[in-house]
Formats: structure tokens, C-alpha cells, sequence
């Protein structure tokens, strides 16, 4: 198990390290650099290279991505050149909304996914599953943010059941704040639902149909204890798989439902940077994402592991 | 999951294949045809803004008096060509890597996929619109990044074929016969591996659909006047409560559209 971990960690290092050299390199790439900015219009050379210097940007390129990857790792991400905001503050600021949205995401998508999955494999080459076939197929070809606006012109506008835009901290006001998340949090979950169906359904039907299963139901256990105990518990891995999967196509679809139900999380931040070409701020974000997913990557092989000593 | 293990849907397999493709190439000629079957221009009004439905204006006009229809038609010419740049800026970057990793092995290889899963590692849209804040924002930029966001999965995919097929007997006859290796790749290796990028590429088109009207959406990809799907929602968000139905004919046209892209594809992967 300590083995097993440690072996984990040390493949995550390289993966890390390329990840964070990638959003160092992509900024390196943009036209001018913050020097120009800095000088402001009218700048002599002189002086954009005094600026540069100070910097450090005349340095070579990988002394640069060491002193910034020694400041990210102590969570300095540098500031906005625009607001000048410290970066590691502005993601602060932002990413509990965004965490607030995906969550909701993911209760929805698992609790869908995983309803309409079981039925499915239990009623297999029916008209159910057929029906429940369709709407997942629809439901994975929906833009999330296009879900979002119909959902608002219907429950927020038309009936006036839910806020249309907006956010409130649990913390701050429970009651509210669960008005306010229930409508991104379907439009987000609901590709993720249809994902969960379908895949689950593959899954289930395999176990449902394996001797293990024959066992328990020929020993007279219900069929509901058998499905949602023994089968559920059989999948549970693969199912975590898919999840872990989502939370990364989560964090990036959250970008732009943000836009449509005016959130400020991350995905607002870092739209208004790309638009602003702010390109620190993009950086901050796009590693601190990165960091995220590699994290729940990680958790999910090492319960993966756990789970099935064979693949140790 | 086995292949084939799908539930029974309607339509079936063929039909499906075609009817999807029957749409797909619809749509296609629309958007060529577009000056001749738009009827207006899609950038200028020729309207009272949030006109009805009415024989001179199919799906009326837009807050700016803009005929719907018209901007429906060049903004699927947006969508599809911005899909197929996307797609074909993936395949490009990702089956050469895919073919040297797969063929060379070794260190090549390690290193190679190595980046490749760092690159897996961000969200994709966020990745694009890293890469696009980098470019300049424009639909080719925005569609490069795309592509480039396209080009690890196709480079990890095409290098798990090549590892297959470098094995079959006709690879080896070909070394064995002293063929250069770059033609044994390119004569021998690459046909043999590419379906299934082909069918992943099918699927990525319906991807890149989305990601062109995300992208849009959020005001990096095509830049006003010009329609696409992404353009047309993101200004029909803004008068929901004036034109509740505005933000339908954009938002059905990529979800019908990413629809007949899954459903060719899975069709694609039974009939393959």
C-alpha cells in the first residue's frame, strides 16, 4: 500500500512538471510580454530593456520556468497586469463558486446517470431502455450552456421558480444559495448524466449477467437488493472512474455556463483575462486546473488500486 | 465496455448511418449555397428587430432586425468550417506523433506520450482558450486551439494502433525485405491503423461544434457581425426576457448537428 503510493506519487512528478512547463511556455509564446505593458506607450528600447531585465525576462528560458515554478509551488502566482490583483487572491476569490457549481454538477449527473443507468441494464433491448437511449444521446449532444438558457427562459423567466442569475455562498444564506445553484447545476450535470447512463448501463449489464449474480439471486435475494447493493457495489470503481472523468469536463464546461447565469468564478476570470489578453491570470488558471485534475487523477487510480489488487 | 454492446435505438444501424450522413450532407450544401438560399443578408438589417415568423423572414429577426434564417444558414458555414480546421489541425499534429511514438518506441515514445498526458491533463476548453488568448482571438485561432486541444487523444490513439499493426506478419515481411522504414509507416503501417481515428475524428467534429459556439459565446471566436452558432446564442442570451424562442434555432442547429456527428460515428464503429 506505502509502495503503491509512493510509486503513484513519483510517476505524478513528471506529469506535473510537463503540465506546469506547458502553461509557462504558452504565455512565453504570446506577442510582447509584460515589459511593453509595463513601459507604457511611447516606451524607448532603453527602457522596455531596463524593465525586461528587471524582470528577468533577458534570463534563458528554463531559469525563468524555475523561478516561477518556485513561486507557484509557494502559491505566488504573480498579478494581474491589468488589476493588479495578486493572482493566487483572484483564484482564491473565484474557484469556491466554481467548486460550488461543479458539485452541484456532479449530484445531479450521479444521481440522473445513476438512476437511469440501473434501469436500463435491468430492462436491456426494451422500449425503457430505448427511450432512456434517446435522451442520453440527446442529452451528450446539448451544448450545457444552450440547457442553461432554455432552463433560465422557462423556470426563471416564464414561471419565475428560481433566480435566473447569480450567486450566493452556502455559507452566506443556505436557502438561496441552493435557489440560485439548482438551474447551473442541471444544465452542467446533464451531459454528465447522460455519460454516466450509458456507461454504467455497459457495466451493469456484464455483472447482472455474471455467476456471482446468478449466485445471490438463486440464494431467493430480492432483485431490488441485488441490483442496488451487489451489482452498484460491483461497479462502483468503473463508476468512479467516470466521475473523475467528468470533473475535468466539468471544470472546463463551467467556463462558459458562468456566462450565461452571470457567476464570477474562475471561468468568468479567465475569459475576461483571455479577452483582456491578461496573460498571467490565464496561466494562473489554466495551472491551478490542471493541478486539480491531476490531483483527482490521482485519487481515482489510487482508489482504482485499492480496489483491485490485480492491477497493483 | 464490448463493442456493439449499445442499446437498440431508432433508428437502426444502417438507417441511422444514412440518415445522420443524408443530414450532415443537408446542412453541408446549405452552407455553401448560403448566398443563394439565405434570401438576406445575414449582417445587415433588413427588419424591425424581434420580427415573427413570416414568409419573408422563415424564423423572423434578431434583436438587431437581422434575418434569422439567413444568419442560421452562413453561421452553419462558420460552424462547419471552423469544425473541420479544428479537426483537421488534431489529426495533423496528432497522427504524425502517434506514428513516431508507436513506431519508434523507446525513449521517443516515453517522452512523447509523457507530454501528451500533461496536455490531457487541462480541461480542454480551458486549454483553448489559454491558447487563443495566446493567438489573438478570431475563429482560425480559436479553431487551431481547438485542434491542438484535439491532437494528444488522436496522437495516444494512433500510437496504440501502430504498437498493434507493427506486429502483423506484412510489417515484418516489408522490414525483412529492407523496405526504409518511413515507407514501411507510411505504405504498411498507416493505412492499417487509421480507422479508428477516422472514427474518432467523426466523433471530434460534433466536439468542435461545441467548442466553436463556447468559444463564440464567450466572445473568442468569430468576432461580430458575423454569424455562427456561438455568435447567435451568445446575443440571443442577452434579450431572453424580450425573445424567449431566439435562443432555439441556434441552440437545436448544434445540437441536431452534434447529434448526426455521434450517431455517424457510432454507426461508423459497428460498420468498421
Amino acid at each position: 500500500m506505502k509502495r503503491m503510493l509512493i510509486g503513484r506519487i513519483a510517476a505524478l512528478i513528471p506529469t506535473v512538471l510537463l503540465a506546469s512547463f506547458i502553461a509557462f511556455v504558452l504565455v512565453q509564446l504570446a506577442p510582447g510580454d509584460a515589459s511593453t505593458i509595463l513601459a507604457g506607450e511611447n516606451a524607448t528600447a532603453e527602457r522596455i530593456e531596463e524593465i525586461r531585465r528587471r524582470l528577468g525576462f533577458d534570463r534563458s528560458l528554463i531559469e525563468q520556468y524555475w523561478t516561477w515554478l518556485s513561486h507557484a509551488a509557494r502559491g505566488d502566482l504573480g498579478a494581474s497586469v491589468i488589476s493588479q490583483e495578486s493572482i493566487a487572491a483572484a483564484i482564491g476569490r473565484t474557484l469556491p463558486i466554481t467548486l460550488h457549481l461543479v458539485v452541484g454538477a456532479l449530484m445531479v449527473a450521479v444521481t440522473l446517470g445513476v438512476i437511469a443507468g440501473v434501469a436500463s441494464a435491468r430492462r436491456a433491448d426494451t422500449a425503457i431502455d430505448a427511450v432512456i437511449a434517446s435522451f442520453s444521446s440527446a442529452g451528450a449532444a446539448m451544448p450545457s450552456f444552450w440547457l442553461g438558457l432554455v432552463l433560465v427562459s422557462i423556470f426563471a423567466l416564464r414561471l419565475d421558480w428560481l433566480p435566473a442569475t447569480g450567486f450566493v455562498s452556502l455559507a452566506a444564506d443556505p436557502a438561496s444559495a441552493l435557489r440560485h445553484l439548482v438551474l447551473p447545476s442541471i444544465a452542467l450535470g446533464a451531459v454528465g448524466a447522460a455519460e454516466i447512463a450509458r456507461q454504467l448501463r455497459g457495466v451493469l449489464i456484464e455483472i447482472l449477467a455474471s455467476d456471482h449474480v446468478r449466485t445471490l439471486r438463486a440464494k431467493g435475494l430480492a432483485e431490488r437488493r441485488v441490483v442496488w447493493v451487489h451489482a452498484l457495489r460491483g461497479a462502483a470503481v468503473p463508476l468512479l472512474t467516470i466521475i473523475g472523468l467528468q470533473v475535468s469536463r466539468l471544470l472546463g464546461a463551467t467556463v462558459v455556463v458562468e456566462a450565461v447565469f452571470g457567476i464570477q468564478g474562475v471561468g468568468t476570470l479567465v475569459v475576461d483575462a483571455a479577452n483582456n489578453r491578461d496573460y498571467y491570470v490565464v496561466q494562473g488558471v489554466v495551472v491551478v486546473m490542471a493541478a486539480i485534475v491531476i490531483l483527482i487523477n490521482f485519487a481515482v487510480d489510487v482508489c482504482y488500486r485499492i480496489s483491485d489488487p490485480r492491477i497493483r | 465496455m464490448i463493442r456493439g454492446d449499445g442499446p437498440r435505438r431508432w433508428p437502426p444501424g444502417n438507417l441511422r448511418a444514412r440518415l445522420s450522413a443524408a443530414f450532415l450532407l443537408g446542412v453541408a450544401i446549405l452552407a455553401i449555397l448560403a448566398p443563394l438560399v439565405a434570401g438576406h443578408s445575414p449582417t445587415q438589417q433588413n427588419a424591425m428587430p424581434f420580427s415573427e415568423m413570416s414568409a419573408d423572414h422563415w424564423l423572423g429577426t434578431d434583436d438587431l432586425g437581422r434575418d434569422v434564417w439567413a444568419r442560421l444558414v452562413y453561421g452553419a458555414r462558420a460552424s462547419l468550417l471552423a469544425a473541420f480546421v479544428a479537426v483537421v489541425v488534431g489529426v495533423g499534429i496528432g497522427v504524425p506523433i502517434g506514428l513516431v511514438s508507436g513506431f519508434y518506441g523507446g525513449w521517443t515514445d516515453a517522452i512523447l506520450m509523457r507530454i501528451a498526458d500533461a496536455f490531457l491533463s487541462f480541461p480542454g476548453i480551458i486549454l483553448a482558450i489559454a491558447i487563443t488568448a495566446v493567438l489573438g482571438s478570431g475563429l482560425l485561432h480559436a479553431m487551431v486551439a481547438v485542434g491542438i486541444v484535439f491532437s494528444p487523444s488522436i496522437a495516444r490513439l494512433m500510437r496504440g494502433q501502430v504498437l498493434v499493426t507493427k506486429e502483423r506478419g506484412y510489417v515484418e515481411a516489408a522490414s525483412t525485405f529492407g523496405s526504409p522504414s518511413w515507407w514501411i509507416v507510411v505504405r504498411h503501417i498507416l493505412p492499417n491503423a487509421i480507422q479508428p481515428v477516422v472514427i474518432q475524428a467523426t466523433f471530434m467534429l460534433g466536439l468542435a461544434v461545441l467548442a466553436e459556439a463556447s468559444l463564440s459565446f464567450v466572445g473568442l471566436g468569430v468576432q461580430y457581425p458575423n454569424p455562427s452558432f456561438g455568435v447567435m446564442l451568445r446575443s440571443a442570451a442577452q434579450f431572453t426576457a424580450i425573445d424567449p424562442m431566439g435562443v432555439y434555432p441556434p441552440g437545436l442547429a448544434i445540437a441536431l448537428l452534434v447529434l448526426a456527428f455521434n450517431a455517424l460515428g457510432d454507426s461508423l464503429r459497428d460498420i468498421l
